[in-house]
């Protein structure tokens, strides 16, 4: 009999014998048939629990090892590998439940992509009572984002040859193992596939870290060793930290040999009213600049607007004769210009690094310099943006989602909003991010050929970001800088409608289907909303499906499958005999 | 200061324009708080709006269906 697959891979150890069948239900009803179950018992006392394994066990698709005592999640994960004949390893754990098509669709993906090694789906969360509620929409393949939250979990689907080829789990790790699993794993991987779609349920008990990452205290330090570890082994020099949120971390990289960075800061020396003192911003711009900013190695260079105004540029070269490594560069012709200012700026600028930053930014953070800086030793990084706020500390910029349309993410929202999952206090790969404050290395800025001239005002950020992710490089978030931006809130963006049609042409495709969002995000929707929330149909269908699927998914399984739902006739109320009237 | 309530060197009034302006971004700090609330609970009614609606206009056309002049 040839291989399957497949291979289930389950350490049980006690759990709740309704998830438990829950569970058992949700593999034996699988629409694919190719797979094996490994499962380790590790140690279980409950009866119940003992005995239903045993019955299980007289299924030829099922192998079972037990431990006559507890040994950890690890060891018995490790015992449940060793029982693995399939090419394929299936991460599950004993109280949670998978879509009855998950191999199927998973099989399917595999087909398309024979380089995958290493895939991963959607996942979300049942309540006792079987409602579904915390959906965890992923992005594509987001190493920044992995390092700081393991958003993979579930499900997991790996190469048998590369989980045997790094040892499979790792002891002392009991409670972080799929993180630091994934890690290893997706360090040697070819490729790695995301699967859009909610495959996998977690069945939320009390004392579960579905319900509550805290409730696993101890796997918080060991997440900081995970990616330390982590760290070590792709030669990333960092220092990995806590957050507020259990289960996301910050890595801190270290700048040893520091590169010289070249600020370019555009200006007409235009004037507004910032915490009631109206004077030019670009006066603001500079001093916090020169005065805040803890770096051994910067130089500024301010690109004037020919109209500016004789006292502000009087005020600019008093300024530019205290900070002698400085350049002003008067920028030519009166029509505006920002990429041409941009290039021109970058053309007198001596620096390895490039910020690229708008004259109403304030800066007030020491070392947001050296934070963004930290991200380009890896080689693939092209560009780092900054979280912006505005004068009132709402949030400005928290990168750009391309969701029909570009996007600013949670516009609006409190700068110390944390987002869905903690996603705006982690680092992670965007499309996009604004010019306002963006960091790019000069090689790659010159292999770009600068920023996009023919977009004069808007979007020039928006195609040098997606030319410089197309090159295969990565656009990285980062929450670790904070800046102010004093962009006015009530007026729009000055956009033609040429320059609309323009961007649309050229990216189109990109513009609508963003890896770093999800299809199943509502459209033109900043916040990461699923599509359910926006429609109730599709709401009510599929809470409805899930409260079905868990209250006998063994019974239900040959009925419920997603095919025969969309194939089935939708209910229609009886007709109710109209009544006479009184009257 | 000064009988009219002013300061009376340069120093002076910059401090004073100082203190105001920390005042002032202070306060627009706690607008920008409550701003961000409202714009959190927006979010929260957009979607009990977009329900209300699809609910009233299934209703209306149900109404419509069943109406005798239908």
């Amino acid at each position: 009999m040839s291989a399957p697959r497949f291979s289930v891979v389950t350490p049980v150890h006690d759990p709740p014998p309704d998830l438990l069948e829950a569970c058992i239900g949700s593999v034996l009803s699988q629409t694919l048939g190719a797979w094996e179950w490994c499962v380790a018992d590790d140690g279980s006392r409950s009866p119940a629990v003992i005995s239903r394994l045993r019955s299980l066990a007289e299924d030829p698709r099922v192998r079972l090892l037990t431990h006559e005592r507890s040994s950890g999640i690890v060891a018995a994960s490790n015992s449940a590998l060793s029982l693995a004949t399939g090419e394929w390893i299936v991460l599950l754990d004993h109280d949670d439940c998978l879509e009855l098509h998950a191999l199927a669709a998973v099989a399917e993906a595999i087909d398309a992509g024979p380089d995958i090694d290493y895939l991963y789906t959607d996942e979300d969360k049942l309540a006792p009572d079987g409602s579904p509620y915390g959906e965890l929409l992923k992005p594509d393949w987001s190493p920044e984002r992995l390092r700081t939250q393991n958003y993979c979990t579930h499900l997991s689907v790996l190469r048998r040859a590369i989980v045997t080829d790094v040892g499979g789990f790792r002891e002392g790790f009991d409670g972080r193992q799929d993180h630091d699993l994934i890690l290893r794993v997706t360090e040697r991987a070819r490729r790695v596939h995301h699967v859009p779609e909610i495959l996998y349920h977690w069945c939320v008990t009390p004392g579960s870290a579905a319900g509550d990452p805290a409730a696993k205290p101890h796997a918080q330090a060991l997440g900081v060793r995970t990616i330390g570890d982590h760290l070590d082994r792709v030669g990333i020099d960092a220092e990995v930290q806590l957050t507020d949120n259990p289960g996301n971390f910050r890595v801190v990289r270290r700048v040893e040999d520091p590169p010289t960075v070249s600020v370019i800061v555009p200006t007409a020396g235009t004037s507004r009213a910032v915490w009631g003192i109206d004077r030019p911003l670009i006066y603001r711009c500079l001093d916090s600049l020169c005065s805040v900013t803890e770096y051994p190695s910067m130089e500024v260079v301010v690109v004037l607007d020919p109209k500016t105004r004789g006292r502000v540029v009087t005020e600019i070269e008093r300024w530019r004769r205290q900070d002698v490594a400085s350049r002003i560069v008067v920028a030519a012709g009166d029509e505006f210009n920002f990429s041409r200012r941009i290039n021109l700026g970058a053309a007198h600028a001596s620096g390895e690094l490039l910020v690229l930053l708008n004259d109403d930014v304030l800066v007030e953070q020491r070392d947001w310099l050296t934070r963004m800086v930290g991200f380009t030793a890896e080689p693939d990084v092209g560009i780092v943006g900054c979280r912006l706020l505005y004068a009132d500390g709402t949030l400005q910029h928290g990168g750009i989602l391309c969701n029909e349309q570009p996007l600013h993410i949670f516009h609006g929202f409190a700068g110390d909003e944390p987002g869905p999952f903690g996603l705006l206090q982690i680092d992670r790969e965007v499309s996009a991010v604004t010019a306002a404050c963006l960091l790019t290395p000069r090689r790659v800025f010159d292999e770009m050929g600068g920023l996009p001239e023919h977009f004069a005002v808007a979007f020039n950020d928006l195609e040098y970001c997606l030319r410089v992710r197309d090159s295969g490089r990565r656009v990285i978030w980062t929450p670790q800088a904070t800046l102010f931006h004093f962009e006015s809130q009530s007026r729009g963006r000055d956009v033609s409608t040429d320059e609309v049609d323009e961007l649309y042409r050229r990216w189109g495709q990109q513009l609508r289907h963003d890896p770093y969002g999800n299809p199943q995000f509502a459209p033109y929707q900043a916040e990461w909303v699923p599509r359910w929330r926006a429609d109730t149909s599709l709401g009510i269908r599929r809470r409805l499906r899930t409260l079905l699927y868990v209250a006998d998914p063994v019974q239900r399984a040959s009925e419920l499958t997603p095919s025969v739902i969309a194939a089935r006739p939708r209910h229609r109320p009886r007709r109710r005999p109209r009544r006479r009237s009184r009257r | 200061m000064t009988a009219l309530g002013e300061p009376e060197t340069i120093e002076g009034v910059r401090a004073e324009r100082d203190a105001a302006s920390t005042r002032c971004r202070e306060l627009e700090s706690e607008l920008g708080a409550m701003r961000g609330r409202v714009r959190s609970l927006e979010r929260a009614m957009w979607r009990r709006t977009a329900q209300r609606r699809l609910v009233a206009h299934t209703v209306r056309r149900f109404g419509r269906l069943l109406s005798p002049r239908s």
